[in-house]
Parts: structure tokens; C-alpha cells; sequence
């Protein structure tokens, strides 16, 4: 044998020079791009949903658009200065592994200082968009930078680190509520709480590949160990999420059409359950994505539950 | 002692230890990347610094160092090369084996003490140094051996071009790879395969299957 199969590429980095990035965007601002995980967006649709499941329960009838688009630009700017950060405190290891060693800082493509630079105007973006928001929500949003920025330091040190990522991860859920009505209430208040469950759901399906790759929300894949046992877990989970909603919902006066369009949700999450195959890779980053449509069937059902 | 000599540097941060694939050999290895990493750039006193690789028995070093254990004839009476050699540990294998003499080289500060230390504890004799030999001729050398050099496109490139021409002397290159990205495709000849157990945090996976390739001239 005189040659080696070389292995595909996507197997030893986690940079894709074939996404939209790669060949559309001008290359001084590709690192930061990068930086920021544009080019993986459903860790920015995870975050986006409980503001937008809130802004909608809320709204006296339909969402109001403007404010939906405040919270998609939000989502966008704190998704990414939460990349960042993690990008900047796990620099180091970042160089020393195959498959991160590629990324904008380790490789050296930005500096340290210019990462920080970015990570600034990131949450000053994330800032002129607070400040469209009645007090209430702005003292929210204020709040949620403390766990924004504990974050990527409490998943090394707390033993179920999935429960801090759904406190900080659901925190929409509380912002869009006082986005619209200036304050806090039982139906927001449970809908953060239920979606925790989701987190510890479709993180749970994340962690089981041995590759932290697409969309960095998660924490190191061994950091939950339910084993065998995980399936039933997750269905716990979701069961949980389901009855929260519906819960959520009523509380909000929500008709009965709404609980009839969550049972699509519903059947989503039992769907992913069913047909998740905990050690195929591809599988779980699949199943994990999915949960996009998950949201969208959520945020239809609080749609239909006020016609 | 804010300024230790490079041996107690790398004698407070690492514990001996044996790497899983070669029980007869203890290595001062580091368990952990970030804290070992601030404590050389504090030492030095300076950033930037590049990553301490001399810590940790990488797949491809582990690999080729059974290989010696193994097949001591490949290097018995001979004078050997350890090229970018870390922990050292290829060279170590090689002196075990029987090897006439062993040099290791490293550009790493760190590495330098790390090898002496782990020849060490491992009652063998391997003259460690801290030059780039990439571009040189290897005089006297009847064997070069390298362990994981192909993780970065430029040092792959820069080094496999370099060890070629050496090859072309007659002399027998040996790399040892787990399958990094930037191993050349072609000019190869497979002489052994291991399974080496490794963490999950460095390389993404519980095993890694390593080859020694042979390097051809072309």
C-alpha cells in the first residue's frame, strides 16, 4: 500500500470553508462571522423561540412585527457575543484539538483584543436594541448578561450543566412577556420554567455526540452520563415541556384551538424521541436541529389560540 | 519562585505517568491544557507563547514508540533521530530498543526538559536539542523518526517536502499518524498499525486508529 485515504474534511475541523461565509462574505469580516456562528444558526433559533412563543402569548392580538424583529436581532447579537466569549476563554484548548484548531483565534486570523473589540459591538447592538423596550424588559435583559457571561465557566464546574444553559437559554421566554406588557406574570413565568425542560431535552439528544460541532450551545459530551437510560429521560423532559405549554397557554386565556395545534408539537417531540438512534451521529445533530420545527409549531399554535 | 529553571517547571506541572499504549515507559505528562499553558507564558513572562505539546503523549509519538519495543531491529546500533519530538517519548523507545545513540530535537523551550527528565526516569541516555533541522542534511543519521507532524498545513508541508529529501539519502523515515489532515496522499509505505487509547477532550474520540508510514523519497 503505497498511499492513505484522506479523510473527508469536515471530519477533522469544524470550520466549513463551503459555507455561506466561505464563498459570499468580503474576507476582512469572515473571522468574525465565524467568531459569531453565523453560519450555524440554530443555536440563535433556540434562543429565539421562548421571545417569540412570550411576545406572541402576550400581544393582546396579533405579535406586533416590529418587536418580533427587535428580538430576532437580539437573539442574533447575543447568540454570537456568547460565541465569542466562549471563543476567548477556550482559546487555548481550541489550539491543542484538530478540530477547533482552525477556528479565528486559535489560528490567529483575530487577536484577542480584536475579538474583544467585536464582543463590544456585539452587545452595544444588543443595547440600542434593549433600549426599544419598556423598563420592565430592560432590567431583564440586564439581568440575563449575568448568565450570559457565567455560562461558559459554570459548564466546567456544575455538575448538570444543561440546567444552567435552559436558565440562561429560555430567559426570552420571561423578556418577551415584559417586552409587551411592561411586566411579569404566571403565563411567562411557567413558560420559562417549562422551557428548561426543553433544554434538558434536546441537549440531552446534543450530548450524545461525541462531537461538539454545530451550533456550540452545548458542553462537553461527556458531561451527561444518563446512559441506556437517556431515551426516557428526554420523553420525561418533553412530556414536561408539553404539559408546561398547554399549562402556559390556559393561563393566558388561550383558546382551545391552541391546545389542538400543540399536539402537533406534541407529536413532533414524541416523533424525535421515537426515531432518535442514540449512536448515529448524524442522527442526533439532525434530531437536535429539528427542534426548530418544534418551535414554529409552538409559535403557530399561540397564533391559532387567539383567533 | 517566580522564575524556576525549566526542569522544575516542568517537574511541578506534570505527574509521571504511562501512556496506554506503552506500559513500560512513564512520561511527565499534564492532565489538563489551559492551566499548564498560563503557567509557562507567566513563567517566561511572555504571551503568545505556542502550545506546551510537550505534555501530552500525542497518538502518532505513542505509536511509534511501540513500534520500537516492538521491532527493536529497526533501530538496534543505529543513530536515530526523534524529529519534533515533545515528550520525547519516541526517542526514549528507541534507546530501549537498543538504538547506538538517540538524538531528540524540539524547537518548544520546555520540550528540551521534558525529554531529559523522561529519559530519566526511563534509565536511558538521549542527548536533547533545541534547533529547527528542517532544510538540513542529517549526517550520521541512519533513522529518523516522527510522531503526529501533520496537524498544521504549513509544518506539514514545510516538513514532509524536508524529510523526503532526506529519505532520498537512503535514510529510513518513519511517521507515525492518526489520521491528522495534512498527511501527504502519496509516497507512502504502511509498517504498522495501532489502535492507541486516547481522551475523548483532545481528539474528539476513545481510540484513535494511528499508522507509522514509511516516507518514500517520492
Amino acid at each position: 500500500m503505497t498511499s492513505t485515504a484522506k479523510p473527508d474534511p469536515t471530519d477533522f475541523t469544524d470550520i466549513r470553508r463551503d459555507g455561506w461565509i466561505g464563498r459570499w462574505a468580503p474576507a476582512p469580516f469572515r473571522p468574525y462571522l465565524t467568531l459569531a456562528r453565523l453560519d450555524r444558526p440554530i443555536g440563535t433559533w433556540l434562543l429565539l423561540f421562548p421571545c417569540w412563543w412570550s411576545v406572541a402569548l402576550a400581544a393582546p392580538r396579533w405579535p406586533d412585527l416590529w418587536m418580533m424583529a427587535l428580538f430576532a436581532i437580539g437573539a442574533v447579537v447575543m447568540r454570537g457575543a456568547g460565541c465569542t466569549v466562549n471563543d476567548i476563554l477556550d482559546r487555548k484548548f481550541d489550539a491543542m484539538v484538530e478540530r477547533t484548531r482552525s477556528r479565528p483565534i486559535p489560528s490567529g486570523q483575530v487577536s484577542v483584543r480584536q475579538a474583544l473589540a467585536f464582543l463590544v459591538f456585539q452587545l452595544l447592538l444588543g443595547l440600542v436594541v434593549l433600549l426599544q423596550f419598556p423598563p420592565a424588559a430592560i432590567g431583564l435583559g440586564v439581568l440575563s448578561l449575568a448568565l450570559v457571561f457565567t455560562y461558559p465557566l459554570m459548564k466546567r464546574i456544575t455538575w448538570w450543566p444543561q440546567a444552567f444553559l435552559g436558565l440562561t437559554f429560555n430567559w426570552g421566554a420571561l423578556m418577551g412577556w415584559a417586552a409587551v406588557r411592561g411586566d411579569l406574570d404566571w403565563p411567562a413565568v411557567v413558560m420559562y420554567v417549562t422551557g428548561i425542560a426543553w433544554t434538558l431535552g434536546y441537549d440531552t439528544i446534543y450530548a450524545h455526540q461525541d462531537k461538539e460541532d454545530d451550533a456550540r450551545i452545548g458542553v462537553k459530551s461527556t458531561a451527561l452520563r444518563l446512559g441506556d437510560t437517556s431515551k426516557i429521560w428526554i420523553y420525561g423532559f418533553y412530556t414536561l415541556t408539553y404539559a408546561g405549554l398547554g399549562l402556559s397557554g390556559r393561563l393566558a386565556g388561550l383558546s382551545g384551538l391552541y391546545l389542538m395545534v400543540l399536539s402537533l408539537a406534541g407529536l413532533h417531540l414524541a416523533w424525535q424521541v421515537a426515531t432518535w438512534r442514540p449512536d448515529d451521529q448524524n442522527d442526533c445533530l439532525d434530531k437536535f436541529k429539528s427542534n426548530r420545527w418544534f418551535g414554529w409549531l409552538v409559535l403557530a399554535a399561540i397564533l391559532a389560540g387567539k383567533l | 519562585m517566580n522564575n524556576p529553571s525549566p526542569l522544575d517547571f516542568v517537574r511541578d506541572n506534570t505527574t509521571l505517568a504511562t501512556p496506554p499504549l506503552l506500559p513500560e515507559i512513564q512520561l511527565h505528562l499534564a492532565t489538563e491544557v489551559t492551566p499548564l499553558w498560563e503557567a509557562t507564558e507567566e513563567t517566561l513572562a511572555e504571551k503568545n507563547l505556542p502550545p506546551p505539546y510537550w505534555a501530552f503523549a500525542w497518538p502518532g509519538g505513542q505509536a511509534v514508540a511501540r513500534l520500537m519495543l516492538d521491532r527493536p531491529d529497526l533501530v538496534a546500533g543505529k543513530s536515530v533521530l526523534d524529529f519534533a519530538a515533545g515528550t520525547g517519548v519516541v526517542a526514549v523507545a528507541a534507546m530501549m530498543a537498543g538504538a547506538a545513540r538517540v538524538q531528540a530535537c524540539d524547537i518548544d523551550r520546555f520540550s528540551l526538559a521534558a525529554i531529559a527528565l523522561n529519559a530519566k526516569a526511563n534509565g536511558v541516555e538521549v542527548k536533547a536539542v533545541s534547533v529547527d533541522l528542517v532544510g538540513r542534511e542529517l549526517p550520521g543519521i541512519d533513522v529518523v523518526l516522527a510522531g503526529d507532524v501533520c496537524y498544521e498545513r504549513p509544518m506539514a508541508e514545510r516538513v514532509t517536502a524536508w524529510l523526503r529529501t532526506v529519505a532520498a539519502t537512503g535514510t529510513l523515515v518513519l511517521l507515525g499518524d492518526p489520521g491528522r489532515a495534512y498527511v501527504p496522499a502519496h509516497g507512502l509505505e504502511k509498517v504498522a498499525t495501532y489502535t492507541v487509547p486516547t481522551s475523548l477532550e483532545l481528539e474528539d474520540r476513545t481510540t484513535r486508529e494511528t499508522t507509522i508510514w514509511r516516507l518514500l523519497a517520492e
